[in-house]
């Protein structure tokens, strides 16, 4: 299998070309298993593309447009799995007229895999949340919210396990802390739970009873906060947990322009990444698998093709 | 061919993971970030399933009700676009609930859009500047309450505010206050103009909670279209004002 055939050279100044890449002809021999995680976040009921009235986000986005880019990825990968990690809703007229209808129907046609719950997806209430779910054919993961005393009851899950070529992958949710960000009139009585302390414990059930190869949180938190250091974030996340291999991030609405590597509790690394916000980005990371080979990079340097 | 790709890295990554399967996967991480723009054709399914909610909508969203005779950008601490956004609020708050106010305001956040752009302003626009269900409420607070909510506003970087009030941002607190054209006192009484979440405690405003406050169950994006529509049709050019109502003040 050839890793490296999709990469498309261009041009992108601050960025130079390392040394120390292992040759295709290396890395064909063996077992490797490529998995295509495909990720928005924020999108923010962008169903059509931002106006071109000179604004500087004219033109971009646009669900018409990502459907198009997904069906293409999709027809050259063979496990491809597409997540958005919350705040689906509010921000175009489509959500206040038809309530997110539309943006979950055509979450579906793009066929999603799994989102997770942003603060603004509680803008219609829980109940219109509740009443708008029908329109998704794709699981709402959510692990850090007890929706117990609500409409909410059963409707979403902590966690889903997906299986492609013999490799499981963990994937749950993670929400941001609700009080002081939205109004308990549309929240209810949904209980938040320390996203830390629930990420560890879910981490580690993905990871050992249900013996998952890789783990992944959709998360809400907000990639890091310069002002209040404290605020939980997926930093945080990622630094203070034992399981999590990747963080696939919203809230913050972050254009990154490579992911941020950080190291858990054991010393692992754990990928962070966002895509912007609005549907302007789609992200894409490629995971390899090689099977039964301990501990070997198969490319310990970073290679940055330019 | 479409080239999509706006740029590409690719990340060498090792991740040992050992799963209990005792298979040892080694993995290996490629990043990409695709703008999606006019590079991307459109698909006709999804163009046919968005289009019976479009055309409602733009029946009433493209309806031009201003002039923007040049870009407003949204910028902390202070902005020409949060200058106006605050002076309408200020101007149809006093006229809606006819009483003197001394200040109105916005969370930084509360305005949706970086920018409103140069040309004609629709209804449409302003859904977007302002797309919450958000009510413009009024109330009366106590020096000590006021100094709270302005530093919260200093703490934030600066909220959108109207030409009534002035402030200096110094570490995390206000300082230098003015609010119409008088130095801050703690002994008086202040009447504002905001959002019902702020007043309801959002954006970590928990002290606004329990504060007198007069309700008429009026949406901020209808003041502002509202606002907008009540200027004569052939004078709607927005007036802006560039002054730095928020400074940033080294300590
Ligand atoms: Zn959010």
């Amino acid at each position: 299998m050839r890793r490296r055939d999709f990469i498309v050279r261009t041009t992108l100044s601050g960025l130079g070309l390392a040394s120390g890449t292992i040759p295709l002809s290396a890395l064909e021999d063996h077992d490797i298993t490529r998995l295509t995680i495909l990720h928005t976040n924020d999108v923010h009921s962008r169903v059509e593309p931002f106006p071109m009235d000179g604004s500087r986000n004219e033109g971009q986005g646009g669900v018409s447009r990502r459907a198009t880019l997904v069906d293409r990825i999709r027809k050259s990968e063979d496990n491809v799995l597409l997540f958005d990690c919350g705040d689906i809703f509010q921000g175009t007229p489509y959500f206040n007229f038809f309530g997110g209808e539309l943006e979950l129907k055509l979450m579906s046609e793009l066929k999603y895999d799994a989102c997770t719950i942003g603060n603004h997806d509680f803008d219609g209430g829980i109940d219109g949340l509740h009443d708008q779910m029908p329109n998704a054919d794709f699981p709402f993961l959510i692990a850090n919210y007890d929706f117990d005393n609500t409409i909410l009851r059963k409707k979403t899950q902590p966690y889903k396990i997906f299986v492609r070529n013999g490799i499981r992958i963990g994937v749950f949710g993670l929400g941001i802390e609700l009080s002081g960000l939205v109004p308990k009139t549309l929240y209810k009585e949904t209980q938040y739970q320390d996203p830390i302390e629930v990420g560890n414990r879910i981490s580690k059930q993905l990871r050992y009873d249900e013996k998952c190869d890789f783990v992944i949180c959709l998360s809400h938190l907000g990639y890091k906060y310069r002002n209040e250091k404290e605020k939980v974030s997926d930093v945080h996340l990622a630094e203070n947990t034992e399981e999590i291999d990747m963080i696939l991030g919203g809230h913050t609405h972050t254009f990154m322009s490579e992911p941020d590597i950080r190291t858990n509790k054991k010393g692992e690394e754990v990928v962070i990444n966002q895509a912007g916000w609005a549907g302007i980005m789609l992200g894409r990371l490629d995971v390899f698998f090689e099977k039964n080979k301990k501990g070997k990079c198969v490319s310990c340097k970073n290679t940055y093709v330019v | 061919m479409k080239k999509v790709v706006k740029y590409i890295l690719s990340i060498g990554l090792f991740v040992g993971l050992v799963s209990c399967s005792k298979q040892i996967y080694t993995a290996d991480i490629d990043t990409s970030y695709y703008r999606v723009n006019y590079k991307n054709t459109t698909d006709k399914d999804i163009d046919k399933m968005i289009a019976p909610y479009k055309s409602q909508l733009d029946a009433q969203m493209n309806d031009v009700i201003a002039i923007n005779p040049e870009e407003m950008t949204k910028r902390r601490p202070s902005s020409v676009l949060g200058n106006w956004f605050s002076d309408a609020l200020l101007e149809e708050s006093s006229r809606i609930y006819g009483v003197d106010i001394d200040m109105a305001m916005q969370n930084y956040g509360g305005i949706r859009v970086p920018a409103l752009a140069k040309g004609k302003v629709t209804v449409g626009n302003i859904y977007e500047l302002m797309p919450f269900d958000n009510k413009l409420v009024i109330l009366e607070l106590d020096g000590k309450t006021t100094k709270m909510l302005l530093d919260r506003v200093a703490e934030k970087g600066g909220w959108p505010v109207s030409k009534t009030l002035s402030l200096d941002i110094q570490g995390d607190k206000a300082t230098n206050i003015m609010i119409k054209g008088e130095p801050f006192d703690i002994d008086k009484t202040y009447t504002v103009a905001l959002a019902d979440y702020i007043a309801n405690g959002g954006d970590n405003c928990f002290f606004l909670a329990d504060s007198k406050r007069t309700d008429k169950d009026i949406l901020i994006r209808d003041i502002i279209i509202d606002h907008l529509k009540s200027k004569p049709k052939g004078d709607r050019e927005i007036i802006q004002d560039k002054t730095q109502r928020i400074k940033n003040i080294k300590y």
